[in-house]
């Protein structure tokens, strides 16, 4: 009968499409070379031209005044430059466009002289106007960076080379503040005439300009020719947006990417072991701690929030939250920055003092308390299982609720919170940012959402920003970090760094404290791998 | 004519979904707590600043009032802007259709690669070997999760065998395909279930259907029977399935996405309700709200163009 | 007949009923019924009784020993990266997932078929406006619904059931009213109206247990679909919270461990698996066995 026949023959048609298929795989493998993204030209030189960073996060904007998302900051402050720049270790500022400044002896008046040869990478020079309309824009901004200028009461472009900067008020911060990354200086004539559409083919006066822009998936630099400054040695730059953290070690692994961001925890000792590649750790400005809420009752008590401070052990946190890669915290302000108070040591881990505590402010029994996490965040979750099985030992009952991050930032700050996992960074290089959001309850953060309110400290914070010598400046910053040590409106947990995953064959990468690491592009160098 | 006799009335219906739809995602969206102040400052939030953000947002004016500018700029082709990516929702929503769109309907074509001939053979030999297998494999892919599936598939041919990249999209028409093979795979994986279970079902309905008889009794041969009328009809038979399953397809990319990196509406989608950007998440919504009701009508058109009875049956 | 605007479960269903058994003996047709039963039978009693089968708590934390491989010395499925044993943790979260399957389900069972039921017998514009909303939450990427209510009401098992019910009653309501428009024109209805019982009592002694059996082979169907919607709301982090065990959760946990720890993301994917296909082959038993096109 033909069914025979006719069977066999789908058989084989199944077959060669099977075959077909297989075919298309292999050549698909065979291709994959030439899929794989290159990595620069010249194999035959000692180093690479171009560098391959691959980031966690997708770029928000490239609008300084606008950025969010910290690694579009770190972007931006290679594409820009500002009138200082903070130093390497994050503890003082350089010139940058402004070459030199003045400060008359009242404090009230800042005279800024700019360098002559600064240009923006389509080679127009920038002047004092363009610095005036940047930073006019930025801090006019709604919602903005412009609270830190609030003392602020003129600036001007008496010349081209010359920008004037007028107070109200003696404001100690102001350098430190034009530093930041949102008063970056743009080109005003441009950014007048093309409005928001500037910022998807930027001009601006750093070391790199943009070639390609796609935020969810690649940004791409090449240097700037016109750079006033020390030209890079690389000459391109690829920025990848890998969000999945086992793609990113992977691809470091196999040396698609010169450096990644933050390689998950536990991958860390892997990378390491692997002799191509390191694992590098950066000093940051971030704080993790513990926000309170004095709304619920047991937290209104000093005494239990130093109890809480005795009953966690740090240590632990930090090896199973952080693989042993961070600092048991003590002050609340980030650790080694300027005026940091290094006579301040982290709280001993005492269950016994801790009951004691706990008995005294009238809870012999402990009491129920829930702990907001954010999910996803691994860090995180890990050290809420440490801190609930610490804090049961001392008669406190921690239930572990888990939120997306803008809602678990909405429960913690309502006001009807109890305990909740928070962290700080650093804006600026000078603490009055953190002073104020931290140890200020009029500061407009409400002492980290503690309701906590210390009036001397509050004064203090005030006249410290209005401080201009730096001597006194540190006793009163030390002041607040004592007061705020002992009062403890928030459970100060650890220091950790940022984490980045290097090629040794990448020489030179370094990340300031606050994130940024322009300098070190223009110096660093790619071997051939 | 009466063929098509539902379809002013489908379109009606059409209309007012979608409209049901904007105001559903646009409420909804406002009743989840934070707010892209929130989004945009986190540690750094002061009241003071997220207000000024609301007043540029048009954030703090009454909600109808929002939602009926909301709905006046729509009409006149305008999204809202999107605060976080600098540009207009419609611009950003245009930048992240490509792999999505790439991946739907590279999925939809493996998906017919491989259930097309398994199904029509299953069909053909039922309880054959053919039919076995396929019944155990597509039983055990159906009840695997999408992103499970994804993330054994890159272990296995990504980490272990080098054959496929890790993540992204790549350049180029056969860049982009080598990217989204692994994803397409995971997808049309579960789409074939139901593919090979409604051919399978269809063939073996078709086969016992009297013209087949009647035209192997009139000498021609079994093979040409075989292509001519029953393969044909058992695939038209599927349409339906298929276009539904297109559909519902859409949505679902999100967690292939994820799994694969893919810069797709899907992440667009996640990430944009993570930071409260409600213009580009009422838009997406709307895009995929649309193109689901635009495909269902689809399908129904072309069933009732096949068979008209099927037409009159739809239009109740 | 492939009625439009229907979800892959309701498609796999009418097939599963329209090619069932034409051409396998009784026994065999028995036989997928009980396989898929025994699979479910040992799902259950083993997630149930957990702790006779699973020395360790799914919560202990054991530092000393993390990320354990399979086979190891006490820990028949290894560990996770806090020492919790794998097993222990897959059995009562099965607990969680089964409740799913079982609890969600049966809720959008009841509430679907009742809704779908009255407007398929009462018709008119009860109908009408009853299917636009069926069509509203079809049209409706279910993602974003599910995302939305769950961000709103905060992640826990008992939002994830709201979530789920919210979302799941539709299929049931169009599956039901299918049904029902053609209950209808039987005899049986003709004849019942014809007596002059009431509405009511039409619809839930006459009508309904004649078409529920869909509705059933469709729940099997959807379980399946449930208990994979769980996990994916685990594995967007908007399911279960720690350190409770949990399917889709503990997936979405290992996925940071798949290069160094594979099993701790194999182990809760294959349970999903076992489940699901354990409720695929009661549903296509019980489509050969009920056959509901003869009814």
């Amino acid at each position: 009968m033909n069914r025979a026949i006719t069977t066999q023959r789908r058989s084989r048609i199944v077959g060669a499409g099977i075959a077909a298929l297989a075919v298309a795989v292999v050549a698909g493998c065979g291709s994959s070379g030439g899929a794989a993204p290159s990595l620069g030209t010249g194999s035959s030189a000692q180093n690479v031209s171009t560098l391959v960073i691959a980031n966690a996060v997708k770029v928000d904007t490239l609008d300084p005044e606008a950025n969010s998302v910290n690694e579009s900051i770190w972007l931006d402050q290679n594409l820009y430059s500002r009138l200082l720049q903070p130093n390497s270790t994050g503890t003082g500022l350089l010139p940058d466009l402004a070459s030199s400044w003045k400060i008359a002896s009242d404090g009230l008046t800042y005279t800024f002289s700019l360098r002559a040869d600064a240009k923006f990478s389509n080679g127009t020079p920038v002047t004092a106007s363009d610095v005036v309309y940047s930073i006019k824009r930025s801090r006019a901004f709604s919602g903005g960076w412009g609270f830190l200028l609030t003392a602020v009461k003129t600036i001007t472009a008496p010349d081209a080379h010359t920008v004037v900067i007028t107070l109200s008020e003696p404001h100690a911060p102001l350098l430190a503040d034009l530093a930041m990354y949102a008063y970056s200086v743009v080109p005003a004539k441009l950014v007048q005439s093309q409005g928001s559409k500037f910022f998807q083919h930027p001009v601006g006066s750093g070391p790199f300009m943009v070639t390609s822009y796609s935020p969810d998936s690649e940004v791409d630099l090449a240097v700037n020719p016109y750079f006033y400054g020390t030209k890079p040695k690389i000459k391109k730059v690829r920025v990848l947006i890998v969000p999945n953290d086992n793609t990113r070690v992977l691809m470091l692994e196999s040396k698609k990417a010169d450096i990644i961001e933050n390689p998950p925890g536990n991958l860390i000792q892997q990378i390491d072991a692997n002799p191509d590649l390191n694992v590098k750790l950066f000093p940051s400005t971030r704080v993790d701690f513990v926000q309170l809420d004095e709304h619920f009752k047991p937290f209104k008590s000093q005494l239990v929030r130093e109890a809480l401070n005795y009953a966690i052990n740090r240590k632990s946190i930090v090896q199973l939250a952080y693989q042993g890669h961070a600092t048991a915290g003590a002050s609340f302000m980030p650790y080694k920055m300027q005026y940091f108070d290094d006579s301040i040591s982290p709280y001993p881990y005492n269950p016994t003092k801790a009951k004691q505590l706990l008995a005294q402010a009238g809870y012999p029994h402990g009491f129920n308390a829930f702990l907001i996490t954010v999910s996803g965040d691994v860090a995180g979750q890990a050290e809420a299982i440490v801190l609930k099985s610490e804090l049961a030992s001392v008669g406190i009952n921690l239930s572990i609720q888990s939120y997306e991050l803008l809602t678990a930032y909405n429960k913690e700050d309502n006001g009807h919170s109890e305990m909740g996992e928070r962290y700080w960074t650093n804006d600026i290089i000078d603490p009055d940012e953190v002073a104020t959001f931290g140890a200020d309850c009029q500061g407009g953060a409400n002492a980290f959402n503690s309701y906590w309110c210390n009036s001397q400290a509050n004064s203090l914070v005030a006249k410290a920003r209005a401080e201009l010598n730096s001597g006194t400046r540190q006793q009163m910053y030390n002041q607040i970090q004592q007061i705020v040590y002992q009062q403890s409106p928030f459970i100060v947990t650890d220091y950790s760094p940022y984490r980045y995953g290097v090629g040794d064959w990448v020489h030179g990468f370094q990340v300031t404290p606050l994130g940024n690491y322009d300098l070190s592009l223009e110096t660093l160098t790619v071997g051939s791998h | 004519m009466t063929r098509f006799g539902m379809l002013p009335r489908r379109l009606v219906h059409l209309v007012i979904i979608v409209f049901g739809i904007t105001v559903v995602t646009f409420f909804l969206l406002r009743l989840i707590p934070g707010d892209p102040a929130l989004a945009i400052l986190g540690s750094n939030y002061t009241h003071t600043r997220a207000v000024a953000i609301d007043n540029f947002l048009g954030l703090n004016k009454p909600i109808w009032t929002q939602y009926g500018v909301y709905m006046d700029r729509l009409f006149h082709g305008n999204m809202g802007f999107s605060f976080f990516y600098d540009e207009s929702a419609t611009t950003v929503i245009v930048s992240h259709i490509a792999p999505t769109l790439y991946l739907v309907c590279f999925s939809a074509v493996l998906a017919a690669l491989i259930s097309f001939p398994v199904g029509f053979i299953a069909g053909i030999r039922s309880s054959g070997v053919v039919d076995q297998i396929s019944r155990v494999f597509f039983t055990l892919s159906f009840a695997m999760p999408g992103f499970w599936l994804g993330i054994i598939l890159l272990l296995i041919f990504s980490v272990h065998i080098h054959a496929f990249p890790l993540s992204g999209f790549g350049s180029g028409f056969f860049g982009h395909l080598y990217y989204l093979f692994l994803p397409a795979l995971t997808i049309a994986l579960g789409f074939s279930t139901v593919l090979v279970r409604s051919l399978r079902a269809a063939t073996i309905t078709t086969l016992q259907a009297e013209f087949v008889d009647t035209a192997l009794m009139k000498g021609i041969k079994y093979r040409q029977v075989l292509w001519r009328h029953v393969f044909r009809n058992s695939v038209l038979a599927v349409v339906a399935v298929f276009g539904v399953n297109l559909a519902y397809l859409i949505s679902g990319t999100v967690l292939v996405e994820n799994v694969f990196s893919l810069p797709g509406l899907g992440t667009l989608l996640v990430s944009s309700v993570s930071d409260r950007d409600y213009p580009v998440v009422q838009g997406v919504t709307l895009l995929f709200a649309v193109l689901i009701v635009v495909i269902n009508l689809l399908t129904d058109v072309v069933q009732a163009a096949l068979d008209p009875r099927v037409g009159q049956e739809i239009g109740e | 007949m492939t009625t439009a605007w229907a979800n892959p479960s309701e498609l796999l269903m009418q097939v599963a009923t329209r090619a069932a058994g034409r051409r396998r003996s009784a026994s065999r047709r028995r036989l997928t019924l009980t396989i898929g039963l025994g699979m479910l039978a040992i799902a259950i009693i083993v997630c149930v009784a957990a702790p006779l089968f699973a020395k360790d708590s799914p919560t202990a934390i054991d530092a000393l020993r993390p990320l354990a491989g399979p086979f190891s010395p006490g820990h028949l499925l290894g560990t996770d990266q806090y020492g919790r044993d794998v097993f222990a943790r897959i059995l009562y979260g099965g607990r969680i997932d089964l409740a799913i399957a079982f609890g969600a389900t049966s809720v959008t069972l009841v509430g679907g078929t009742f809704i779908g039921l009255v407007a398929g017998y009462v018709g008119g514009k009860v109908d009408s406006v009853l299917m636009r909303l069926v069509d509203l939450f079809f049209a409706f990427p279910f993602l974003v619904l599910i995302i939305a209510i769950v961000a709103m009401l905060g992640p826990s098992i008992f939002n994830m059931f709201v979530a789920i019910w919210i979302t799941s009653w539709v299929s049931y309501a169009r599956i039901m009213r299918a049904q029902t428009v053609i209950a209808k024109k039987q005899q049986y209805v003709l004849a019942a109206q014809a007596l002059g019982y009431g509405r009511l009592r039409i619809m839930f002694r006459h009508i309904l247990p004649n078409t529920v059996s869909a509705v059933i082979i469709f729940s099997m169907v959807d379980a399946v679909g449930n208990i994979i919607l769980a996990a994916s709301l685990g594995f967007l982090g908007l399911g279960a919270q720690p350190p409770s065990p949990e399917w889709g959760t503990m997936i979405s946990d290992a996925q940071n461990y798949i290069l160094t720890s594979w099993w701790l993301a194999a182990m809760p994917g294959l349970a999903v698996v076992f489940v699901g296909v354990a409720f695929s082959l009661i549903g296509d038993g019980l489509a050969d066995l009920l056959r509901p096109g003869e009814r």
